[in-house]
């Protein structure tokens, strides 16, 4: 592990943690129960992405602000989240999260392709990596690709049990990627969410230092639990995951989560595969594809040689669920179908999560895929299958599924692309250079690499050049290594990683003193040149003057120190290596002759094994010795030295010698070089079949499951079979049992199978089976059998006889073919039937049936057969009453019935005939004799086997008489009953114990009590409190006195006011003049009532005012006599005065209620009476407002003081003397303060001569003083009386009426 | 019968009557008995009034329909002093409210002699 700081360690740390909520059909209740539980203060974010009709304003903020006390807020334009708040999605947009705020944007995709959950979900991935998430009740599959991004990112995963949601389809989807961290339904997801976000408070305040610790601790177990070394995996990301871990597993600190780790297997499996998660959908990033399409496709295609059968190889490292390995091997397929080519094309996907490859086999993906897969490509390679779609067979075969990691296994070889995306970034850079390398050696040279988008190969730049550094795509240089690179964990997991080949170190002058550096430099020159090699013999490290002692020869430039060296010393070398490497002894050879250019050096080597420890393997150190030229003195003294013969001979022999052993030695290597190759190859073709077993395992798994469903289907069919045997006993059985004796025969009528009453009939036992049957005799009157049963035979229909048998028994013989399942004609059944006892009761019946017949014709009632829809009556006896029908007739409705009755009686007929039931109607007939009368009818129907009426049996009575009775009586009831309705009078009918039994409609109209309410004594109800005793007292004495008679009050239930009701009843007396029932009427008075009232009123009235002016009469009597001289004075003056009063009481009699009495005319009233002159010559002149209205009581007294000066004017005054004149003048007046208007009349007369002081009074003795006193008293008024010189004035003045034309009091 | 002259002499007689002529006919007969006249008034207002103004009033004689109104009231007021009274009406006897009933009354037109009658009866009773 790489102990650099990293800051995007926590990277969420300085966000408000977000709490990402899911939800699609039925996911509002989900929410509101969410809501209700969550706790406000959490201090999370919560952003809701719910799918709305895009039309509609949307509710939701204000349904969710309902069920928390958290602010809730519909999304507008990036608000910043804030913790313990709620965010609502609104209509019609998309959300993405960036930083702390959240934006709304319009949807970018068409509808039917949104998934506004995977798209929020991705959101937060990429810009937090970190979150919850949780996914709700829907329909669909949205939110299945975000939750794995979230997981993947860190993020704590939880899901709505599906079960438990209202629409399970959203939640299995999620759950089916594997990244969901919690299943529980709604109810403890808040509990869930109350935990984790706990959890991811603690995680965010631990101490790095000490983590770096425990992480490490982790690392190493993890490395011994799964085999798999991390520590080359970036901090940040195992960090992450680890993290994410701890949160699902609700530790809070590291050395905690270290400790579960060691004590449950499961969680080691679990943060492994976190570990492993990567995120990858269908053609993701679509620009690369396509340059990966022009750039790497096509020119494999173009490169791909028609003849060789080895066709195009890609590798998809790190395949996780496929979708990479799918997309590829779609362009690798459209490409090769628009070359209408053949070639074969092979992908390897490996992975190390095996739950992932699972996925990735069965090829099923949720229906988001659709935003990611265009509709061609979708109808072209997947199989549509409601919630999901599965790759097709053909895309599906193309690509090896294997668990595989690259970095401890051999690589694939000669492939034409390799794709590995993200994951190298997860890796530190010096093994990224060394996957580098491995893909460079597993690609053909020229071929193409394909990585992810923060990934490049730079570090590699002499193994890879890049064709569209944008898209991540890079060529192999043509390079030839010939040595599979060393990987850390390759082939040796358990070794420690970073060691790399060694290499003797150069020296350098900055890293030591000045001394040593003399000293070395000085070695350096003076030491012999001299070689490193490893235990290959594969060159390490040159000596600066190393080169001159090698020599390279044609072909590919080798590595190999005995390959290289000059000729002569190669066997030496070759000796002294092998001595060093596999024995580490040393060897100092002897000089040999070297020709250089131009010159002969004698040089000896000295091989060392090397000093380093045991890890490094075996390395050895070549020094070589230059003894110096050989001159050629020298040459030629050793040639002399080696005249000798012997020396010659044996010289010459070594040499050849030496020369076959150095071209065996040259074929050797070459060999060696060869196995080499093939080593390689059979190690990347191990790897293939390595995969490929993977594979047959799946398919081995397949087959079982086969296997599985053969042993059901071999389970299942010997259940088959033992019903058949058991239908074969049966059969047996039944053919034991059977009374109806039946023959099977075979085409060759040959005897099959019989049952035993067969055998009275054939003189046949059991034993005879397979034999003819013609063989037999039988005992049948039937010589025509054999005939009929080859007809039958020959495909007839089946055939039918009755038959008699030699003894008197009569048989019922059927034919019919034997079929077989197919309808092939197999022989022949004959089946007898014993049916003399059927035919004995059939006789029986024939008998029976005639005797009814016979009855049927004697009886008065009418009897009739109909078919089972009555359209046709079979037979019909008329029993006197109707004519006969004893032909079918389909006419019969216009024989029987009357023209208007017929829509009746078919009603009655179709209710019969529809419902199956009994046909029961009184309806109205043609009679034989003309008349019309009235039957009643019945019929039944029949019924055969299958419950289906074959005819209907009616009868039928003549009711004619009853009828006209019943209807007379009906009618007469009918008319009582509307008489009864249609009076005033409310009627009721009471038991001989006066409880009601009955009450008219009018009596609830009125009350508003029901009849049923008025039963008994309830109708007593209805009566004012008061009378309730009084009527049932009244009732007891009726039950005495047989008459019942009173006058009550009753409520009138709608008004509530009581009116006076007389109520009488008399006694309804049966036979024996017993009282059986009550008859009563309760009739309305109360307006009468008030008439009498009113009428007392008026007559007291009357009695009163007759009183009172008989008073008036006898003070004017009185006044009168007074002043009367005499008898005949008093007699006209009385008369005179009574007048007046006469016309006084006409005006008030005349007059109306609410009417008053005009003082003009009264005035004028008065004046005519004593015959005052009309307004002739000016004498009289009357000015006022007409119509003033006087008080009533006023009237009469006024009245009277009116006729008093008219009288007096006309004796002595005005009217009396030619030159006399009168004047009367009034108006109305209202004093201030007062209520009413007052009346002021001026009396004036002029021109009169009036008689001396003292002389004889004008008769005003009466008038005045009725002016004077009675006027005051009476009426309140202000008058004065003044005798003037030329004539009477007078003035009244006294409150009136006011109102012109209107009422006051009585 | 018992001499009335002696029990009505001296005596403060309230009248009460709306009509004119018989009030001029029952104060000229009362004045013949040698009583004093109090009043007449011919309405219930002036009646009481009067009743609540004068310090003495031996008995009354009262109208019982004054001008529309009933005079009961001044009843009252007259028994609340320990007045008696007597009514005079042209209604008949069931016309009187069953509460005066006790009163004695004389019918319209009056006749002096009962108005006498009556007035010692309700004095004496």
């Amino acid at each position: 592990m790489a102990d650099e700081t990293d800051h995007r360690l926590l990277p969420s740390r300085q966000f408000v943690p977000i709490c990402a909520i899911g939800a699609s059909a039925g996911g509002v209740p989900a929410l509101q129960n969410l809501f209700r539980q969550l706790r406000p203060d959490l201090g999370l974010a919560y952003v809701i992405i719910l799918h709305l009709a895009p039309d509609y304003p949307s509710a939701l903020a204000e349904i969710l602000a309902a069920c928390t006390t958290m602010p809730v807020f519909e999304v507008t334009d990036g608000p910043p989240l804030r913790r313990d708040c709620v965010f609502v999605i609104p209509p019609d947009r998309e959300l993405v999260v960036d930083g702390d705020s959240v934006a709304a944007r319009p949807f970018t995709e068409p509808r039917g392709r949104r998934a506004p959950v995977d798209l929020f979900f991705r959101s937060i991935a990429t810009a937090r990596g970190d979150g919850i998430a949780v996914v709700l009740s829907g329909a669909g599959s949205d939110g299945a690709i975000g939750v794995r991004a979230i997981k993947e990112a860190g993020g704590v995963v939880m899901v709505q049990e599906p079960a438990d949601a209202a629409f399970g389809s959203m939640p299995q989807s999620a759950i089916a990627t594997g990244a969901a961290d919690f299943v529980v339904p709604v109810e403890q997801l808040a509990e869930r969410i109350r935990e984790v976000a706990h959890s991811k408070d603690a995680v965010r305040s631990l101490d790095m230092d000490e983590a770096a610790n425990d992480l490490r601790r982790i690392v190493a177990f993890l490395r011994t639990r799964t085999g798999h070394d991390f520590a080359s995996y970036k901090r940040a990301t195992v960090m992450r995951r680890v993290m994410r871990r701890m949160q699902v597993c609700r530790l809070d600190t590291l050395s905690d989560y270290a400790d579960h780790l060691y004590g449950s297997p499961a969680e080691a499996k679990e943060l492994f595969g976190d570990l492993l998660i990567s995120v990858t959908t269908f053609f993701r990033d679509p620009r690369a594809f396509a340059a990966l399409h022009r750039h790497a496709v096509q020119p494999i295609f173009d490169g791909l040689d028609p003849d060789s059968d080895e066709g195009i190889r890609a590798w998809v490292v790190g395949c996780a669920t496929g979708e990479e390995a799918y997309s590829i091997g779609m362009l690798l397929l459209e490409e090769l179908h628009a070359r209408k080519m053949f070639a074969p094309i092979q992908i390897f996907a490996t992975d190390l999560d095996e739950g992932a490859l699972a996925t990735a086999r069965e090829g099923r993906y949720p229906r988001t895929i659709e935003a990611y897969v265009t509709e061609e490509r979708l109808a072209r390679f997947f199989v549509d299958e409601g919630t999901h779609y599965r790759v097709r067979k053909d895309l599906r075969e193309l690509v090896l599924f294997a668990s595989h990691s690259v970095l401890k296994e051999p690589p694939f070889m000669r492939l034409d692309l390799i794709s590995c995306r993200n994951l190298l970034i997860y890796m530190e850079r010096s093994l990224q250079q060394q996957v580098a390398t491995l893909f460079h050696y597993g690609l053909k040279p020229g071929r193409y690499l394909f990585l992810g988008s923060a990934e490049t190969t730079d570090g590699s730049a002499e193994l890879f050049a890049p064709l569209d550094r944008d898209a991540r795509l890079y060529m192999a240089r043509p390079k030839s290594l010939h040595t599979l690179p060393l990987l850390p964990q390759f082939a040796a997991p358990d070794r420690a990683a970073g060691t790399g080949p060694v290499a003797v170190v150069p020296l350098r002058p900055d890293q030591t003193g000045l001394a040593v550096a003399v000293h070395m430099a000085s070695l350096e020159r003076s030491a012999p040149p001299s070689v490193l090699v490893d235990d290959g013999y594969n060159i390490v490290n040159l000596s600066p003057t190393a080169g001159r002692f090698l020599l390279h020869s044609g072909g590919p430039p080798s590595n190999v120190l005995p390959i290289v060296v000059r000729p002569e010393l190669r066997l030496d070398l070759q000796f002294a290596l092998t001595r060093a490497v596999d024995q580490r002894q040393p060897t100092l050879t002897q000089a040999t002759e070297v020709a250089f250019d131009g010159e002969v050096r004698r040089v000896a080597m000295q091989v060392l094994p090397s000093m380093r420890d045991d890890r490094m393997g075996a390395q050895a150190l070549v020094l070589f010795l230059d003894a110096g030229v050989v001159s050629e003195e020298e040459r030629q003294i050793a040639r002399l030295d080696a005249q000798t013969g012997d020396v010659r001979r044996l010289h010459a022999e070594l040499k050849i010698g030496h020369e076959a052993l150095v071209a065996s030695r040259l074929a050797h290597e070459a060999s060696i070089q060869e196995l080499r190759a093939a080593n390689e190859e059979l190690q990347s073709i191990n790897e293939e079949y390595r995969s490929t077993a993977e594979e047959l395992e799946t398919s081995k798994e397949e087959l079982q499951s086969i296997n599985e469903e053969l042993h059901a289907v071999n389970a299942d069919m010997k259940g088959k079979l033992e019903s058949i045997s058991v239908a074969h006993n049966d059969l047996q059985n039944l053919t034991a049992a059977n009374e109806v004796g039946t023959l099977f025969l075979a085409g060759d009528l040959r005897i099959r199978i019989f049952t035993p009453p067969v055998a009275d009939i054939f003189n046949i036992t059991t034993g005879d089976t397979g034999r003819l049957i013609t063989d037999f005799t039988h005992r049948l009157r039937y010589n025509g059998l054999v005939d009929d049963i080859r007809e039958v035979l020959s495909g007839s229909a089946p055939l039918e006889r009755e038959v008699m048998s030699q003894d008197g028994l009569w048989y019922v013989t059927r034919l019919r073919p034997y079929r077989t399942v197919d309808n092939r004609i197999d022989g022949v059944v004959v089946t007898f039937v014993d049916v003399s006892a059927r035919l004995e009761a059939e006789n029986e019946l024939s008998r029976s049936e005639q005797q009814l017949r016979t009855l049927v014709h004697a009886s008065s009632q009418v009897m009739y057969r109909m078919n089972a829809d009555w359209t046709e009556m079979r037979e019909l006896f008329g029993g006197g009453v109707l004519a006969n029908t004893d032909e079918p007739s389909g006419d019969w409705l216009g024989t029987y019935i009357p023209a208007d009755e017929r829509d009746r009686v078919r009603a009655a007929i179709r209710q019969a005939v529809d419902t199956r039931s009994i046909f029961d109607l009184e309806h109205r007939v043609l009679r034989s004799d003309g008349g019309v009368g009235w039957v009643h009818s019945r019929a039944v129907g029949t019924f055969d086997e299958d419950g289906r009426v074959t005819e209907w049996l009616g009868s039928a009575n003549d009711v004619t008489t009853r009828n006209r009775a019943e209807t007379a009586l009906r009618h007469s009831e009918e008319r009582m009953r509307v008489l009864i309705e249609g009076m005033p009078q409310f009627v009721w009918r009471a038991g001989a114990d006066g409880g009601w039994t009955w009450s008219s409609p009018q009596w609830t109209t009125y009350t508003g009590l029901s009849e049923g309410t008025s039963h008994g004594d309830g109708w007593i109800g209805a009566l004012h409190p008061d009378d309730r005793g009084r009527a049932r007292n009244a009732l007891v004495a009726a039950m005495v006195g047989g008459a019942f008679d009173m006058e009550v009050r009753i409520r009138n239930g709608a008004t509530g006011v009581h009116r006076w009701f007389r109520s009488r009843a008399v006694p309804v007396r049966g036979e024996h003049g017993t009282v059986v029932e009550w008859l009563g009427t309760s009739t309305d008075v109360d307006d009468l009532r008030r008439l009498q009232q009113r009428q007392n009123v008026l007559v007291a009235e009357l009695q009163h005012r007759t009183r009172n002016l008989l008073g008036v009469v006898r003070a004017t009597a009185d006044t009168t006599l007074k002043s009367s001289r005499d008898l005949d004075g008093f007699a006209v003056e009385f008369r005179d005065r009574l007048g007046a009063l006469a016309r006084v009481q006409g005006l008030l009699a005349r007059l109306g209620e609410g009417t008053r009495v005009a003082f003009d005319d009264l005035l004028r009233s008065e004046l005519s009476a004593v015959g005052a002159p009309k307004d002739e010559h000016g004498r009289v002149t009357l000015d006022g407002p007409p119509g003033v209205e006087l008080r009533s009581r006023s009237v009469q007294t006024l009245a009277l003081a009116l006729h008093e000066l008219a009288t007096n004017a006309a004796k002595y005054g005005a009217f009396k003397q030619p030159t006399g004149r009168l004047a009367v003048r009034w108006r109305l007046e209202r004093p201030d303060g007062s209520p009413e208007p007052w009346l002021h009349v001026e009396w004036h007369e002029s021109g009169v001569a009036m008689p001396a002081e003292g002389g004889v009074a004008q008769g005003g003795g009466a008038g005045r003083n009725l002016i004077e006193q009675a006027l005051p008293y009476e009426l309140g008024a202000k008058t004065s009386f003044v005798m003037a010189p030329d004539g009477v004035r007078c003035s009244i003045s006294l409150p009136a009426s006011g109102r012109p034309m209107a009422s006051d009091d009585g | 019968m018992v001499e009335p002259k002696a029990n009505l002499a001296e005596r403060r007689i309230l009248v009460v009557e709306d009509d004119y002529f018989a009030m001029r006919d029952l104060c000229a007969g009362l004045e013949r008995l040698d009583v004093t006249v109090v009043g007449p008034v011919p309405s219930v207002a002036d009646a009481l009034a009067l009743v609540a103004a004068e310090p003495r009033i031996d008995v009354a004689v009262l109208d019982v329909n004054l001008r529309g109104e009933q005079v009961y009231p001044v009843a009252d007021a007259l028994a609340v002093r320990g007045v008696p009274y007597v009514f005079s009406t042209g209604y008949a006897d069931d016309v009187i409210d069953p509460r005066y009933r006790h009163a004695p009354h004389c019918e319209k037109p009056v006749e002096m002699h009962k108005v006498e009658a009556a007035l010692a009866a309700a004095i004496g009773g």
